[in-house]
């Protein structure tokens, strides 16, 4: 993983930005990337137990890590890449399979190896948020005016700081209380309406902002949005750039007027469901564990106020663009597992959704849905060719809906 | 039957090169907002998660965690590793902000499992 992220780093830093780079990066990942797990996964064979070379392998894994992240050339990087991938493939071929002897004296050096990986990551660390501090400013000269003009201010970030805060003290009090007087139960009955409750606020606090629009980014949605309306069929009198999300805008002229104004209130609740279907997902996954609820209340709210600008000014990149493949990973983090057939028609069903939003919501859903069901049944028993063929079948399942939609006149 | 050349058109036009006067580059976006600042987070989060999912995989068994958190940490990892792939098309700020959705809710729902206590 680490020889991964070495060769792409050092492509970026060798060469200009690309397509070229681009396609040099990737290629190199599909060929480190299996001889590194390749590797990864022989020497997980020959390591039984732990004895002085696993010490001395961490060690030297390690410690390649941390001197790679201080590397300021490409050749530097690819040369610790060599050597690193070198000397595993020596190790791995030439070890002596037999070190019992020596593995009484592992638990004076684990300190070495645990070390090294503080050591490592620190560094690892330092990189990764090196230029961290541009981010502490609201980027918004970075696009045009108009897309920022609506963007998030100090006044959103103290008054999301002010209702996570009214909304969360009293649960946290309610819930110590309730707790130190022994009524359990009540916590228990009490945490998925409170997590609604907390989702419901912060959906309707971030609706709060008037949404801004770019009309030449929504005139790809609202012109196709017309034909349709004047009876055209989509994909074959109607196109649009997006595929058919575009009839995500269908409330325009029903339960909305037919304007840009109203278009970007539809936006604006597409990219806010994106954020409670994530709310959704850790309640799914972490709900039960302590501080569960307010430290997800915040990351929505956070992660709302990180965007670069108001995303409403321009519809085709979150929650328009992307929410059925959203609302689909969350029902299959959901159905891991109790394996019920409402629960897979559900998932098929939305796998279809998708199908139908637009190619690349398509393309999405079935690598989603494809490996959650290779994972699922994997791990269930089943062999692996029967997971593979459980993976393969989402793609066959997700051209029901477009042989329903070409099947019609 | 139904077509869609107009939407690959799109996909043609930005394999082409994209409108230089418009696109933005990695070199400008490296340095918009705190998505693409880490950018080297999400590679290591999504690798990290789809390489224990393979593993998993391979093995037959969950590796390092339950299954179930594994299952959701990997659905979590392809969602946005595969939603990433038009960023790499067209690397608008906007659209890294949508790929790094599932990164949040990976290090936030690792953050709170890491605590292990129950209320």
């Amino acid at each position: 993983m680490w020889s991964v992220f070495a060769i792409s780093w050092a492509i970026y830093d060798l060469a200009n930005a690309s397509k070229a780079a681009e396609f040099a990066l990737y290629a190199s990942m599909a060929v480190a990337a299996p001889i590194a797990g390749y590797l990864a996964l022989r020497m997980s064979e020959r390591i039984k137990t732990q004895g002085l070379y696993t010490a001395w392998f961490a060690t030297f894994t390690f410690g390649i890590i941390a001197i790679s992240t201080f590397a300021r050339s490409s050749i530097s990087l690819f040369s610790l890449v060599a050597v690193y991938l070198m000397t595993a493939s020596l190790t791995l071929f030439f070890r002596r399979t037999n070190d019992a002897t020596r593995r009484g004296t592992f638990s004076h050096w684990i300190w070495i190896p645990n070390l090294a990986a503080a050591v490592s990551a620190a560094c690892f660390l330092r990189l990764a948020l090196t230029n961290l501090n541009p981010y502490f400013y609201w980027p918004d000269h970075d696009v045009g005016q108009g897309a920022t003009r609506w963007g998030p201010d100090i006044g959103r970030v103290l008054a999301a700081a002010t209702v996570a805060m009214v909304v969360i003290l009293p649960i946290m009090l309610s819930a110590r209380h309730l707790k130190n007087i022994g009524r359990h139960v009540e916590i228990e009955n009490a945490r998925l309406p409170l997590w609604i409750l907390s989702g419901g606020l912060i959906g309707y606090l971030l609706i709060c902002p008037i949404p801004s629009f770019e009309s030449a980014h929504y005139d790809f949605y609202i012109g196709p949005l017309h034909l349709f309306r004047r009876g055209g069929w989509p994909l074959v009198d109607v196109f649009s750039l997006y595929g058919l999300s575009f009839l995500a805008y269908l409330p325009l002229g029903f339960l909305l007027p037919f304007n840009y104004a109203a278009a970007a209130l539809v936006t604006n609740l597409f990219n806010i469901a994106m954020l409670l279907v994530a709310l959704a997902i850790i309640y799914t996954l972490t709900g039960r564990c302590k501080f569960a609820l307010p430290v997800s209340a915040i990351f929505v709210v956070v992660v709302w106020l990180s965007f670069p600008y108001n995303l409403d000014a321009t519809p085709s990149v979150f929650g328009v663009r992307c929410l059925p493949t959203w609302i689909l990973t969350w029902l299959l983090v959901r159905n891991t597992t109790i394996r019920q057939a409402g629960a897979r028609l559900w998932a098929v069903l939305l796998l279809n959704v998708a199908a139908i939003w637009s190619l690349e919501t398509h393309v999405v859903a079935v690598a989603v849905f494809g490996l959650h069901a290779a994972l699922v049944s994997r791990l269930d028993g089943s062999s692996l060719w029967r997971a593979m063929v459980e993976a393969l079948a989402a793609v066959p399942l997700s051209l029901i809906g477009l042989g329903l939609f070409v099947a019609q006149p | 039957m139904p077509s869609y050349g107009p939407y690959l058109e799109t996909f043609e036009f930005y394999r082409a090169g994209g409108d230089r006067y418009l696109a933005y580059d990695w070199l400008l976006l490296a340095k918009s907002n705190i998505a693409t600042n880490i950018w080297l987070l999400f590679a290591a989060v999504y690798a990290a998660i789809i390489f224990l999912a393979l593993s998993s995989f391979m093995l037959g068994r969950s590796l390092f965690m339950p299954a179930r958190l594994l299952i959701g940490l990997s659905t979590l990892a392809i969602t946005g590793t595969a939603q990433s792939l038009w960023v790499v098309g067209r690397p608008t700020p906007s659209l890294v902000a949508l790929s790094a959705l599932p990164l949040y809710t990976i290090l936030i729902c690792l953050s709170i499992v890491l605590q292990v206590v129950e209320v």
